[in-house]
């Protein structure tokens, strides 16, 4: 699968270099194409508007400061903003002491693609199509870390399984896809 | 490079951005180690888990948050600019500049100080306008006070004399001016029986305030003190003075009138110019 997140390396590249020339219109086109997908994955987490922009804002002045910062790990700048927004959302909700109530959460009326979220396009097909293809339990935990916002801990007590069952399980499903 | 099945395992974590603390450092140290294994892993799981979070229903973004975003990158371009351009040009020693500093400092200070010192004038003289307007207040007061107890008497005056005109018996007598105040002149008007008179005067002119008039009647040839009065500047012509004194008796047993001019005290006898005189019984 590929998509639009998922950008050429040289394209990468030449926005870096522009970010890097401090060039603002830049740092627009990637905000424009990627704050959507960012905020909503710290919308889940934080579950908090202003801490979620707080976050967004964080992010994309990281990489507007700091462009080195973005080390090419073979993922695209897509990928490290979504890795970076994610993780940052997580330490924040940690560090504020607000957490999820895991317990409370019903696993059965989870589900990663509602009956009402129809694909939008061929490629969202594909991606729900694929989604069916991985065990009821690789879907929960995607479902619970990517659509509910939960940590990998807050999975693992949900499941009642370890973090490291919950890793496996992640890179089993993911393979899969 | 070194593979690790650790890091390997961890991938599809990363991937989704749920890899946290010290893993999460670990795990990024080891990839930037150029693990190719572990890298290609990590390419192939970020593409998959873009996906699943594009494919996620969205939030509404307020805009106002490109706007505040980009406008931090502006501001963090400039504040950069700034400390570039602040770290290229050589740092000259202010040995010129310092001394306008601190003059400008200093007649901001004197600057500062004049205009207290105005404030302070200003208020000071404020509140002297203030007392003086109190104190003609109060002298319009006193002055009101004043001529309000002066009608008061001159009533009352008034309403003795148009009893005492009612009143009978009376006696008159019309006083004429010596030599120095030949133009002046005068009427005595009492009752024997009330012990009640009036003076009544024509043209006596005003005097000095450390003199007064002095009424006198001659009576068994003693001067017996009847009247001290002054003439004011507002009464033109005539001016009217009631008479108290157990000693205005019978016509007849009066000897002579005379006014004379003595000091602010008054005289035991008379002993000042004589203005007026009437002799009764000679």
């Amino acid at each position: 699968m590929s998509n639009g997140l998922s950008k050429i390396k040289n394209e990468d590249f030449a926005i870096l270099e522009r970010i890097k020339q401090a060039e603002e219109t830049a740092l627009a086109e990637l905000y424009d194409q990627y704050s959507p997908v960012l905020y909503g994955i710290a919308m889940r987490v934080l579950r908090s508007i202003s801490d979620a922009e707080d976050i967004l804002q964080d992010v994309f002045l990281q990489l507007w400061n700091k462009p080195d910062s973005y080390q090419s790990f073979g993922i695209s700048i897509g990928s490290w903003l979504v890795i970076n927004t994610r993780s940052r959302a997580v330490a924040k909700m940690l560090s504020k002491g607000v957490r999820h109530q895991p317990h409370q959460i019903d696993l059965n009326n989870i589900t990663f693609f509602s009956a009402e979220h129809l694909p939008q396009n061929e490629f969202q097909s594909k991606v729900i199509d694929a989604f069916k293809k991985i065990t009821p339990d690789q879907q929960r935990i995607l479902t619970l870390i990517c659509h509910e916002g939960f940590t990998i801990d807050d999975v693992a007590q949900i499941l009642k399984v370890t973090t490291e069952q919950v890793h496996k399980r992640i890179t089993e499903g993911l393979r899969i896809l | 490079m070194n593979h690790d099945d650790k890091y390997l395992r961890l991938c599809g974590v990363y991937a989704l951005g749920a890899l946290d603390g010290s893993d999460q450092k670990n795990f990024e140290a080891h990839i930037q180690s150029r693990c190719e294994i572990c890298g290609t892993e990590l390419a192939k799981f970020t593409e998959i888990s873009d996906v699943l979070y594009k494919s996620l229903p969205q939030f509404h973004v307020q805009p106002e948050l490109r706007e505040r975003i980009l406008f931090s990158a502006r501001l963090a371009k400039v504040v950069k600019s700034s400390i570039q351009k602040t770290g290229e040009e050589p740092i000259v020693l202010p040995t010129v500049e310092t001394p306008p500093q601190k003059a400008k400092s200093q007649w901001f200070v004197l600057i500062l100080l004049v205009a207290v010192l105005i404030m302070i004038l200003g208020f000071t003289m404020y509140i002297k306008s203030l007392l003086n307007k109190m104190d003609e207040q109060r002298e319009f007061q006193n002055t009101q006070q004043s001529l309000l107890t002066k009608y008061a008497d001159k009533l009352e005056q008034q309403n003795a004399i148009v009893q005492l005109l009612k009143s009978y018996p009376l006696e008159i007598i019309k006083l004429d001016g010596s030599l120095s105040y030949s133009n002046c002149s005068g009427k005595i008007i009492w009752n024997p029986v009330n012990k009640v008179g009036v003076l009544q005067t024509s043209n006596l002119p005003t005097i000095p305030d450390e003199n007064v008039y002095q009424l006198w009647m001659i009576k068994d040839e003693k001067p017996i003190d009847i009247l001290t009065f002054s003439v004011s500047d507002d009464s033109t012509d005539e001016n009217i003075f009631l008479i108290l004194s157990k000693e205005l008796g019978e016509k007849n047993q009066i000897e002579e009138f005379i006014i004379t001019r003595e000091t602010r005290k008054g005289a035991i006898i008379p002993s000042g110019e004589l203005v007026i005189s009437v002799k009764l019984n000679p």
